[in-house]
């Protein structure tokens, strides 16, 4: 301990001694610890990925945008598409989608709204328009939150996650400016989410499971201004711990409900379009038939439908592994994709911490995927 | 070899760099990592992320430019904060408030852990970086405020803020 001599003080002295005395530390698992760092520099030293490690990035964050999230009336999809099209072929395509701009959730053109929302993401010409338009969406969802509050509707959990993942965007698009852009982009994005924060502590509340969803909407938000002054103290590391929050999957609010209703990986029988499995494993699988490196995410399931390790659960994430390959329901087992049926209760999808210096990644990444249906 | 010499050799992924980067910062990693999170594998988990995320930041281009061991530091309280938003504390309350230590010693020190834990995570991030930092890990107050992004000069005030903060939360049940 590094005495100060100005700050010593008789009183605190014992309690700051409790903790003075760490406990040694396991030898061999040290040791472990030691040889998997070293692999993993080895392995990082041997290839550089940063170009790779870029475009996934780009891959996941517009995949991320687009990838269905429980749907909490799928129907409406489907009739969404159907509506869609049937408004092109006649013509109105286009006052259809100025029709649907002001849709509420439980509305038949709502599909039409958040698609043309898609359409617009995808068009913009730089990041810093779709930063606006991330967050100019998480305005809409939170006005659409407080539109079925002061309705009396039952908070809609669909409808939170996409604010959810809209507030998760935002950042990441900001975290990913170049540097000189980034720390303006934060402060926009952190007026913005303070301005939410005030918005949703003025709701008009009436019943206890709409202050429980103001209780979750703060916590979410709290946790990305949190993030945001981080960012504004050192971009990189912002940068890195969104990429990583990415890669782990680390965007559903540890404080939103557990009984898996926000659950992103579906506990149901997936629909098409729905699941993050590569499917029955053989040429279908649209993400990689190669071999995946460590911490790049999905790999090919086994193909044959029987998970190899019985004891992971989908999007486990990735981590340091035990060194020795073995799939286990342990960080670096990497996210499988699959039925989304919890079979291991320790484990929840993306508690994952970073690439694994020791996964293979051969099998184990997507074992849990053979139940998967991705169209 | 000094702390700059030791980060280029990392940023060129040099094995012998890196094997003594890892020997020298993880045993302190770990210490604090365990002063934060109580538990050793916890420990052990948050100090192998640590690691790993240096790594990771170096293969993409970023990383420290200096301050090598601040920022495995830092590296570390984000982690363990991460860790408690994942999976919040018992009621720190209980543990502040819990009666006088029994009488043995062993119990005793593990009970005055728990409550000095407690308050710990009462301070702010900052004032809780600050006490261990300074008063465990042996950092200077340049290093310090290289962890916690802060100017030098603004520790001094933080740490007494911190220390004055630790007094009162402990003074409630057991300092009298």
């Amino acid at each position: 301990m590094t005495e100060t001599p100005e700050e010593r003080d008789p009183q605190l002295e014992p309690w700051l001694e409790s903790l003075r005395a760490a406990p040694p530390r396991d030898p061999a698992r040290a040791a472990q610890a030691r040889a998997a760092f070293l692999a993993a520099a080895n392995s990082a030293g041997a290839v550089s990925t940063a170009p790779q490690s870029r475009l996934n990035h780009w891959k996941n964050t517009i995949r991320g945008f687009f990838r269905p999230q429980q749907e909490r009336k799928p129907m409406f999809s489907t009739f969404g598409t159907i509506l869609l099209i049937a408004a092109l072929l006649l013509g109105g395509g286009g006052a259809t989608a100025v029709a649907a701009q002001t849709a509420e959730p439980d509305g038949a053109l709502y599909p039409v709204k958040v698609w043309s929302e898609e359409v617009r993401f995808v068009l913009a010409r730089t990041d810093q328009n779709r930063l606006e338009l991330a967050l100019q969406f998480a305005d809409r969802r939170m006005a659409e939150i407080q539109n079925q509050l002061a309705a009396g509707e039952a908070p809609d959990a669909a409808l939170q996650l996409r604010l959810q993942n809209q507030l998760e965007l935002a950042l990441r698009l900001a975290a990913g400016l170049p540097p000189e852009e980034t720390p303006g982009a934060l402060l926009r994005v952190q007026a913005a989410f303070q301005n939410q924060l005030r918005a949703a502590e003025a709701w008009q509340i009436a019943d206890p499971a709409g202050e429980q969803l103001r209780q979750q909407v703060r916590a979410m938000l709290q946790e990305r201004l949190d993030l945001c002054a981080e960012g504004l103290q050192d971009p990189l590391l912002l940068r890195q711990r969104m990429q990583e929050r990415l890669q782990n999957r680390i965007n559903v609010d540890p404080t939103l409900p557990a009984d898996g209703s926000l659950n992103p990986w579906t506990e149901g029988t997936p629909t098409p379009g729905s699941g993050y499995g590569p499917g029955p494993g053989d040429n279908q699988n649209p993400w990689t038939d190669g071999t995946p490196t460590p911490g790049s995410g999905y790999g090919p399931g086994p193909g044959d439908g029987t998970p190899i390790c019985e004891n992971c659960t989908p999007g486990v994430g990735p981590g340091p592994g035990d060194g020795d390959g073995t799939p286990e329901c342990t960080p670096g087992t990497g996210p499988g994709p699959g039925d989304g049926t919890p079979v291991c209760e320790n484990c929840t999808p993306g508690t994952g911490t970073g690439p694994g210096p020791q996964a293979t990644g051969t099998a184990s990444g997507g074992s849990g995927g053979s139940n998967g249906s991705r169209p | 070899m000094d702390e700059s010499r030791l980060l280029q050799g990392a940023r060129a992924f040099d094995p012998g760099c890196l094997a003594e980067l890892y020997d020298r910062y993880s045993p302190e990693i770990y210490a604090y990592a365990w002063r934060l999170l109580g538990d050793v594998h916890l420990a052990e988990d948050c100090t192998a992320e640590t690691f790993t995320h240096l790594l990771s930041a170096l293969r993409s281009g970023g990383g420290p430019s200096d301050h090598l061991r601040a920022y495995l530091y830092r590296t570390a309280h984000n982690i363990a904060t991460d860790h408690y938003r994942r999976h919040p504390p018992a009621d720190l309350s209980e543990d502040l408030s819990s009666a006088d230590p029994p009488p043995e010693a062993l119990a005793g020190l593990a009970q005055r852990q728990r409550q000095m834990r407690a308050a710990l995570l009462r301070l702010t991030p900052e004032q809780r970086q600050v006490i261990l930092l300074r008063f465990y890990q042996g950092l200077d107050p340049a290093e310090t405020a290289a962890a916690l992004g802060r100017p030098t000069g603004a520790i001094k005030s933080l740490q007494h803020r911190a220390l004055a903060a630790l007094r009162r939360l402990l003074n409630q049940e057991d300092i009298e």
